[in-house]
């Protein structure tokens, strides 16, 4: 069950929203996620998001287009009709192919590397997004703290102020909103 | 967001006698490898042997400190911080110029009828050669050598000497950043000297090796093998330093970053690598396709002696980096990045020798005793002048305007 | 992260992040001026000669061009290659200077990539247009040839170039998506009107800004650029191709790719130059693109047209040097020949017009620095002409030796792509933001910013 309510608290300033994570953190509160104008480096260890495996994705998505090159190539120019060109018969694998087996390599591993970013986070086209404030993707960052599985939220709350926050806000979205986790 | 006041403490580099005695005995192993190598060779092939990996041992350790130099002149004109506290070792490194210089005239001097077969053109048999012959000529190939190493050594005194001086101003801002902008000047009249001079300098030393072939890519392959060979070296240096303690505000960050460095220009020089070749199999004139038939690969001849270095060259210079490199861990281990220094720089010994000995020892030129050796015994002068130049001066520069971005420097992602 | 007090600042005055979003969002959210008619209007007039010369050499057939039997390609690809040369400065700025942690890549990274995704567009029009019956285009894919039994020749870099100019276009296309979607959504949450909600909310994907879509984010922009970097060499490397494996003298070097890929970057950062003197001059982003970043940009012109020159003489020197005759006559032609004023505009307008950049004043003077900006232009397009239509003039054969003029159609048709690449450009500015948001606030120093002002010294007072 996806949690539906929500602390948040609402900064202007990335250095006290980091800080006020550490202390979250450090006092045992889980943070949910943070909605930020822009990334703020730092903020994510606070708030414990795991090191992404796009990278290693990425790596295989590339190495599937090389393949897929190299074997469309051995097929059409070797295989299926070999060709001779300039006294150059092709074989399996011939230099003249390295262009086409590169080109493949970075459009398969730049398409579906996007396409899987938008598919992990949930971004579809269309998508109407759930937000805290209409100014979290200009200039205020938001703390989200799902308020169900913590009991102490007078004592979240009084952290909260006490780290800066210009205010703190109770926040309840339908069961279908778009935050992940 | 925020960041934490990191100490910057002054270092100095102790050469322990224990060091050089171990390099003094890797000289003698050096030594005694061509010793062994030489016993029993017909004496002909000898001479060629001798010269050519006399010739492979000076010009790599040239590339080296030069390397150093060019270094140090792009950090500064490209305002790098992620470099600049470890800016004595490239130092370090291009102090050995001016004995690469002369090593490299005395064998000119001496050498060049053994191993530059333009030079035995005198009764002009050879019409093509005959055409080359203002540029190919001994006067013009010492005499502008003789001045490269002079405008090169110019320039390495002044960027050194600033550089030391940036020591006594640390806390002056201003008088500091008065040097920063003066070591930049010189690093750009510095680089311009380069990009005019180092093509010549492929040209003559090592394309005329096989003076009928040519090739326009061939300068600028030559510059990547220095690229990648000097910042392999720098960061061997720094790991070993770092091992015996020294270099306390480098980290696993910087390494990483040297790891990208090493990765990219590994891919840089398979560019060039792949761009020659390509382009001469392509279009498949003789002139050109010569150099390749010579090394055992083409398109009409297969399975010459040097066929399986030319391919094992690709894959140590760019399938082995290219591989290794790509992990974030193993840029941020040293002990994966030690081997992967290795591994390059040997592919690069690799690659200069076919780019050497089938133009001067010939299709029978073997990998024995004596291209090792020789190479050790020019390695040895090399890593010594850099490790007693790194214990010369202090080892941190500490007045240096970036080096307290030196310090935090992280690498966020990837 | 922390930052030497010695670097130039890339952002003039004090700015909230508030007025950042304000600032660069205003052009979209006001009505369009009188300049911005004017220009766009200017465009379409010459986007409509494009689609007339294209219409008019389609109906007609390449018989209205100036191609002959010897040189059979000459205006058109010249005009290829300008623009995909064009294009490359976009992605070296959105992914070489990322690697390479350039900071003053942030405030004009966004429009150069815009301007890399039309000048491919304009450059696609040239070989697909050459190839007469443009409706028989799909030929060139990889599919059985006229649906028989044989495939395309891959080993022709003709096809290579199909394969490297359409991933370029894909990827460069997909990467400035990925750039925009964070700044999409600022101008979503700021809009007013239903219509632009609505339009914005399609755009943005439901970004909210999430930490987790950052850290996502962030690493695949990084792969993104890590692969676009190689790419965008493959491909000037890959046009490179199309002439230096032939063995026509004057093509077949092997230092064209490099040296290409040099003059592309070199000419792109003309053409960014030209956009962005003008652009911030219009737009009032003086503050976000300073004087700072034109000095930078002078740089790389200087130093990518001196690497040109180098490539100059060098193939001059080893045409000498090869000792094969064609080789020296094609270079000896390229001087003193009958195209001998195109060769001099190039070496003149590349390598010797760029070294005023050693003088910081003139790094630093806009009216100047666009002046220049326009020689780099003009020069690019020569050195494309001197090499194609110089060595292929005179070939071989003596007795085919010929001259190649362009006809009044060539000449609308290249106008005319600068018609689409300024129409595009101009609906650009209006729709998207021209700079990239998020990433300006991103690396806003400290000391300019309002906020950690404010925060410091509280806490300053709090120490005492």
């Amino acid at each position: 069950m996806k949690p539906t309510k929500f602390i948040a608290g609402v900064f202007d300033d990335p250095v006290l929203i980091t800080r006020a994570a550490r202390k979250l953190r450090e006092s045992g509160v889980r943070v949910y996620d943070a909605y930020t104008p822009f990334s703020v480096h730092g903020l994510d260890k606070e708030i414990g998001i795991k090191h992404t495996r796009l990278g290693i994705a990425a790596f295989l998505f590339g190495c599937t287009g090389f393949c897929l090159a190299l074997w469309m190539q051995s097929y059409m120019s070797w295989s299926d009709w070999p060709m001779d060109v300039g006294g150059k018969p092709n074989t399996f694998v011939v230099p003249t192919y390295v262009p086409v087996c590169f080109e493949s390599t970075v459009l398969c591993t730049a398409l579906l590397t996007i396409f899987t970013f938008w598919i992990k986070s949930k971004m579809f086209h269309g998508v109407v997004p759930d937000l805290f404030d209409n100014r979290q993707t200009s200039d205020l960052f938001i703390l989200a703290i799902d308020s169900d599985s913590h009991k102490n939220h007078s004592a979240i709350e009084g952290l909260l102020k006490e780290q800066g926050a210009l205010e703190v806000r109770h926040k309840e979205f339908g069961k279908n909103h778009t935050l992940i986790q | 967001m925020e960041h934490h006041h990191i100490e910057i403490k002054q270092e100095r580099f102790e050469f322990a006698a224990k060091t050089k005695r171990k390099l003094f005995m890797l000289l003698g192993i050096g030594l005694l490898l061509v010793i062994i190598g030489a016993i029993g060779e017909e004496s002909g092939m000898l001479t060629n042997r001798l010269w050519a990996s006399v010739l492979l041992g000076a010009y790599y350790t040239f590339l080296l400190a030069l390397g150093g130099a060019v270094f140090i002149g792009i950090a500064y004109l490209t305002n790098a911080g992620w470099n600049t506290g470890f800016k004595r070792v490239p130092e370090a490194m291009m102090q050995y110029m001016p004995i690469a210089g002369i090593i490299l005239l005395i064998i000119f001097l001496t050498g060049h009828g053994n191993l530059y077969e333009w030079t035995e053109n005198d009764a002009m048999e050879d019409p093509i050669l005959e055409g080359k012959s203002t540029f190919l000529n001994t006067t013009f190939f010492i005499g502008s050598s003789v001045i490269f190493f002079l405008a090169y050594y110019f320039f390495i005194r002044r960027l050194r000497a600033f550089s030391l001086k940036e020591d006594l101003l640390e806390g002056n801002d201003k008088a500091s950043a008065k040097i920063f902008h003066a070591c930049r000047r010189i690093s750009a009249g510095f680089i311009v000297v380069f990009g005019f001079t180092f093509p010549v300098i492929a040209w003559q030393w090592m394309m005329s090796l096989e003076p009928h072939w040519f090739s326009t890519i061939y300068s600028l392959y030559n510059f990547a093998i220095m690229w990648v060979c000097t910042a392999t070296t720098i960061a061997m240096f720094c790991l070993w330093l770092k091992s015996k303690g020294y270099l306390n505000n480098m980290n696993e960050n910087h390494f990483h970053d040297l790891g990208k460095f090493m990765f990219a220009f590994s891919i840089f020089w398979t560019y060039m690598w792949i761009s020659q070749y390509l382009l001469i199999w392509y279009a498949n004139i003789p002139e050109e396709s010569e150099y390749f038939t010579s090394r055992g690969v083409g398109t009409a001849i297969h399975g010459g002696r040097f066929e399986f270095q030319f391919w094992l060259n690709l894959i140590v210079n760019f399938a082995l980096p290219l591989l290794i490199f790509m992990s974030r861990s193993a840029k941020r281990n040293p002990r994966t990045m030690i081997v992967a220094c290795a591994i390059i720089l040997l592919g690069h010994w690799n690659d200069l020798y076919l780019m050497i000995m089938p133009g001067t020892v010939g299709q029978e030129a073997p990998v024995g005793f004596i291209e090792m050796g020789m190479t050790i015994v020019f390695f040895v002068p090399f890593i010594y002048t850099t490790l007693a130049s790194l214990a010369k001066h202090n080892l941190i520069p500490v007045g240096h305007p970036y080096m307290e971005e030196f310090a935090h420097h992280e690498v966020a992602v990837a | 992260m922390f930052e030497a007090p010695i670097r130039e600042r890339w952002i003039t005055g004090d700015k909230s992040y508030g007025q950042i979003s304000d600032d660069i969002c205003r052009p979209i959210e006001n009505p369009p001026t009188k300049a911005w008619w004017g220009g766009f209007t200017l465009s379409f007039i010459f986007f409509c000669a494009l689609v007339f010369g294209l219409t008019y050499s389609v109906w007609n057939g390449l018989g209205t061009w100036g191609i002959n039997k010897t040189v059979g390609w000459a205006w058109d690809i010249t005009n290829f290659v300008f623009w995909i040369g064009i294009g490359h400065a976009g992605t070296l700025i959105s992914a070489i200077l990322l690697l390479f942690r350039q900071k003053w890549r942030m405030s004009i990274n966004r429009s150069a990539e815009a301007m890399t995704i039309f000048a491919v567009m304009c450059a696609g029009v040239f070989p697909i247009f050459h190839m007469g019956r443009v409706w028989n285009g799909f030929w060139c894919l990889p599919l059985p040839n006229n649906f028989g039994s044989i495939w395309v020749n891959f080993s022709s870099p003709l096809l290579w170039d199909v394969f490297a100019i359409s991933t370029y276009f894909t990827v460069s296309l997909f990467f400035w998506y990925m750039g925009l979607i964070p700044d999409i959504a600022t101008v979503r949450d700021r809009a007013k009107t239903k219509m632009t909600k609505f339009f914005y909310n399609l755009l943005s994907m439901g970004w909210n800004g999430s930490m987790r879509t950052w850290m996502r984010y962030e690493i695949v922009c990084l792969i993104l650029a890590g692969i676009s970097t190689p790419l965008v060499l493959s491909v000037h490397t890959i046009v490179s191709f199309d002439f230096a494996t032939s063995i026509v003298p004057g093509w077949h070097t092997t230092i064209f790719p490099p040296y290409f890929v040099a003059g592309a970057i070199f000419s792109g950062f003309g053409m960014v130059l030209t956009l962005l003197v003008i652009a911030r001059k219009v737009m009032k982003y003086e503050d976000y693109i300073t004087i700072n970043h034109l000095d930078a940009m002078c740089k790389v012109v200087m130093l990518t047209g001196t690497i040109v020159g180098c490539a100059y003489i060098t193939e001059f020197f080893i045409a000498w040097y090869s000792g094969v005759e064609y080789e020296q006559y094609a270079f000896i032609n390229r001087a003193t020949g009958p195209y001998w004023w195109a060769y001099w505009t190039m070496m003149s307008c590349n390598l010797l017009a760029p070294q005023v950049f050693w003088f910081k004043k003139l790094r630093r003077h806009p009216n100047f620095i666009f002046f220049m900006s326009i020689i780099v232009n003009i020069g690019m397009w020569f050195e494309r002409f001197v090499i194609i239509v110089t060595s292929l003039h005179r070939d071989y054969l003596t007795s085919s030796w010929i001259m190649y003029y362009p006809t009044w159609v060539e000449v609308c048709i290249f106008l005319g792509t600068f018609g689409l690449f300024f129409t595009c450009y101009f609906v650009f500015c209006k729709l998207m933001p021209t700079i990239s948001i998020a990433e300006t606030k991103a690396i806003m120093p400290l000391d300019q910013l309002p906020i950690a002002k404010k925060r410091m010294a509280a806490e300053a007072a709090h120490a005492h």
